[in-house]
């Protein structure tokens, strides 16, 4: 719990920097802006942090401010200059509220800060011990900004005044930030001659003896430094230069005809376990468990099953999959909303449940794991399935489909990620203001990933997230293409195998199929697919063959010229500059210090069932 | 190359004097902003992209990032393609924190010509020289093509969307 809390506010505090971005953006008054929405997100996010967290006042004010800022958004009303004003005050007030929830438990006042006052009146005993209050007023004054008066309403008339008894009385104020401990300490050795009170004037709380806690907050945790992914990603750049300097070392040391066990070979190899482990501890920097999203989650399930009156409990697994660290904070909202969705939709009330024999409690499945060189989520229930019927006819109420159109289960229960779909009978209080599944889906694609749907009447419905492990390191099996290398992630490689032509079943029109593992699979000549390399005129085919599959189980065989090596190659990033590369998920260099492409399995494999038609997944093969 | 209108000292500013790098491409001369140059590199053989427009001739490693590699001529739509020149050069532009290296067949001079005699493309262009063309200059009785960066980098649109 202490880790989401720490969490949270990390990324608030990014929210409000973006939030007061947006605010001074001179753009902020288009509604179409990109201002207003980022301003809008950004409290959005904040509002679902707190709520899900339980800063339920942080929340309401998330909220107000929120519905504010969605009046402008939505085009209602006009920005003024005194609106804007009112929105950066209403930021600052929301940045105390979550300096608040993030301090301690006591919530930020309107009311001045809280003072102490402190009554102090020395009997005549203690100007007897020999002790000076004026000490103990300086020091009480070095505490901190110190308003002393003296009440002498006590005094006598000087000839009723006896010179050894106290009379005065000293009134002291003090800043509420001085410890209350501390103003106590001042009086450790006068305590029991004086008259003595120490209050908070906010709750008029007598002061906690010393024994107690102090009232600052503790520090809790790991202190961190927030450091821009930039500067991780040019580190990690250094890190993989290095790799490559040395192993082109290693080779020139090797053509001097150095043997392995001379100084410098020796020397070398020390050397290369230093940089293995820099690599794993810049890795590490980045590469986070999933388990504080899945721990998120089970608040949120817990929430929407409570306002929808439903039971259900969330199961996680593979919570210590290490997913890049933007991923994390990028998931956090499309997960959400898949699993409200999941209470919302996916499961049945608790009556109907009971009457289909199934136990009263749902069950949502959060499973994480690394998979054909990416991290596959599924978000399954167990709940009545897709009403494909409901789906379709909405889809044409909504115009999305033709009322006569043909669709296959896999292909209608696709329909839920169309733009403009919503299923909600009404907008409960959780379906928020219309982020459907179409914008979970436009989310993970702009993180490089794929989402994909199975569902069976009766038993449920599962989500699968494919997504890249985009700065990790990935074992791959490095093959010869032509002249080019390339390579193929390890955990998409199945088998590699020699193919004898007699093995071979000729289609009309596509390529040979070739029985491997038992089950046949397309052929296909890797060179003309990627169009690197024609296949050999000379008649010599290529005949060692790379079984791949993607995380669908898809499979096709590879033909290559070459296996050349299997390694860990480090992923660079190939999009950035170039745009999308058909069937290639990034780039690597070398140990030459020479470039190579990363095979995407399951884009190569589309790649490959675009041309070969007889090979196109077949309807509900998805669906197990 | 003629030195052209030689800035006197202390009088160059951003504003009214142009930087540009002079480069034969395609047997052709065209200008780069200086300031959108980041290096110029010896050539080493791009690794080849799969399918893809056939002026990004290939990805090369630069100091550990993968760097694209057009064909400059090719872009522009020049007859005479890469090739025919023995040994081409890699001019790295970074503009909109994109880049990428303009394989060319050799860079010529740095130029810092007077903004005035620099005007904008006729307004009747059309073909890839010329909507790459981000303004003419006039130097010496000479046309220069001016480039424009931001044109040329590979479309990296589709992943935004």
């Amino acid at each position: 719990m202490a880790d989401i809390r720490t969490g949270f506010f990390a990324e608030c505090e990014e929210l409000l920097e973006r939030l007061m971005d947006a605010l001074g953006d001179p753009g902020l008054d288009d509604p179409n802006g990109a201002a207003i929405h980022q301003a809008f997100r950004a409290v959005h996010t904040i509002k679902g942090g707190a709520a899900s967290l339980g800063f339920s006042q942080l929340a309401d004010h998330a909220h107000d401010f929120e519905t504010r800022l969605d009046l402008i958004r939505a085009g209602d009303q006009t920005l003024s200059t005194d609106d804007l004003l009112s929105f950066l005050r209403t930021a600052d007030r929301l940045a105390d509220h979550v300096a608040a929830a993030a301090g301690p438990p006591s919530p930020p006042d309107d009311a001045p800060d809280p003072r102490w006052s402190v009554v102090f009146h020395p009997s005549g005993a203690l100007y007897a011990s020999g002790n000076e209050p004026l000490h103990i007023l300086n020091a009480l004054a070095e505490l901190g900004d110190a308003e002393v008066r003296c009440d002498l309403s006590a005094l006598p008339a000087l000839a009723d005044l006896d010179p050894e008894a106290g009379y005065l009385r000293w009134h002291v104020g003090l800043p509420g930030t001085v410890p209350g401990p501390s103003i106590r300490e001042t009086f450790d050795f006068v305590e029991d001659l004086c008259d003595l009170s120490i209050i908070s004037n906010g709750g008029g709380e007598p002061a906690p003896p010393p024994a107690d806690a102090p009232l600052l907050p503790p520090q809790t945790g790991v202190a961190t430094v927030r450091v821009g992914l930039d500067r991780i990603d040019r580190l990690m750049n250094l890190v993989g230069e290095l790799v490559i300097g040395q192993s082109m070392l290693s080779s020139a040391l090797a053509h001097t005809g150095q043997t392995r066990h001379s100084p410098a070979m020796i020397a070398l190899e020390g050397l290369g376990s230093l940089t293995r482990d820099l690599q794993d501890a810049v890795m590490a920097i980045r590469a986070q468990p999933i388990k504080p999203l899945f721990q998120r989650m089970e608040r949120i399930l817990r929430e929407a099953a409570g306002r929808l009156g439903k039971s259900a409990r969330l199961t996680c697994r593979g919570e210590a999959t290490e997913v890049d660290r933007l991923l994390i904070e990028r998931l956090a909202e499309p997960l959400t909303h898949m699993i409200r969705n999941a209470v919302d939709h996916g499961l049945e009330a608790p009556t109907d449940r009971r009457a289909t024999g199934k136990p009263e409690t749902g069950e949502v499945r959060l499973l994480a794991a690394n998979r054909s060189g990416r991290v596959v989520i599924e978000i399954a229930d167990d709940g009545a399935g897709i009403d494909r019927t409901r789906v379709r006819d909405i889809a044409v109420e909504r115009g999305l489909i033709a009322a006569d159109h043909l669709l296959t289960d896999a292909e209608t229960d696709a329909l839920l990620f169309r733009p403009g779909f919503s299923t909600a009978r009404e907008l409960t209080a959780l379906s928020g203001r219309g982020v459907g599944m179409d914008s979970v889906r436009a989310a993970l694609v702009a993180l490089g990933g794929r989402i994909t749907i199975a569902s069976a009447p009766g038993q449920g419905t599962r989500f699968t997230l494919s997504l890249p492990l985009t700065l990790a390191v990935l074992d791959g099996l490095l093959v010869r293409v032509g002249d080019q290398t390339l390579v193929i992630p390890l955990a998409a490689t199945l088998e590699t195998a020699q193919i004898d032509p007699a093995d071979l079943k000729a289609q009309a029109d596509s390529p040979p199929l070739v029985r491997l593992r038992d089950r046949h699979v397309a052929l296909c000549d890797a060179g003309s697919l990627f169009g690197l390399a024609r296949p050999d005129p000379s008649g010599l085919p290529r005949s060692i063959a790379v079984l791949i599959a993607d995380e669908d189980d898809r499979r096709i065989a590879l033909l290559v010229d070459d296996i050349l090596d299997q390694t860990q190659v480090v992923i660079k990033d190939l999009r950035g500059n170039c745009g999308p590369v058909p069937g290639i998920a990034a780039a690597t260099i070398l140990g030459d210090g020479k470039v190579a492409l990363i095979v995407d399995p399951g884009d190569l494999i589309d790649l490959a069932t675009t041309t070969l038609p007889s090979d196109r997944p077949r309807p509900g093969q998805q669906a197990q | 190359m003629p030195q052209t209108h030689q800035p006197s000292p202390g009088t160059k500013t951003d504003e009214s004097w142009h930087e540009l790098l002079s480069f034969t491409v395609g047997g052709q001369d065209f200008c780069l902003p200086v300031a959108n140059v980041r290096e110029i590199r010896t050539w080493s053989a791009p690794t080849p992209l799969p399918l893809h427009d056939p002026a990004l001739i290939g990805v090369i490693n630069l100091r550990g990032t993968v760097l694209p590699v057009l064909d400059l001529a090719t872009a522009l739509g020049l007859s005479t393609a890469l090739g025919t020149t023995q040994r081409p050069v890699i001019i790295v532009i970074e503009a909109a924190s994109r880049r990428a290296g303009l394989a060319v067949d050799r860079v010529r001079d740095i130029l810092t010509l007077p903004s005035d005699v620099v005007e904008p493309p006729p307004a009747l262009a059309n073909g890839p020289a010329q909507t790459c063309l981000a303004a003419l200059a006039l130097s010496d009785g000479k046309f220069l093509r001016i480039l424009d960066p931001l044109r040329i980098l590979p479309d990296t649109s589709a992943e935004d969307a």
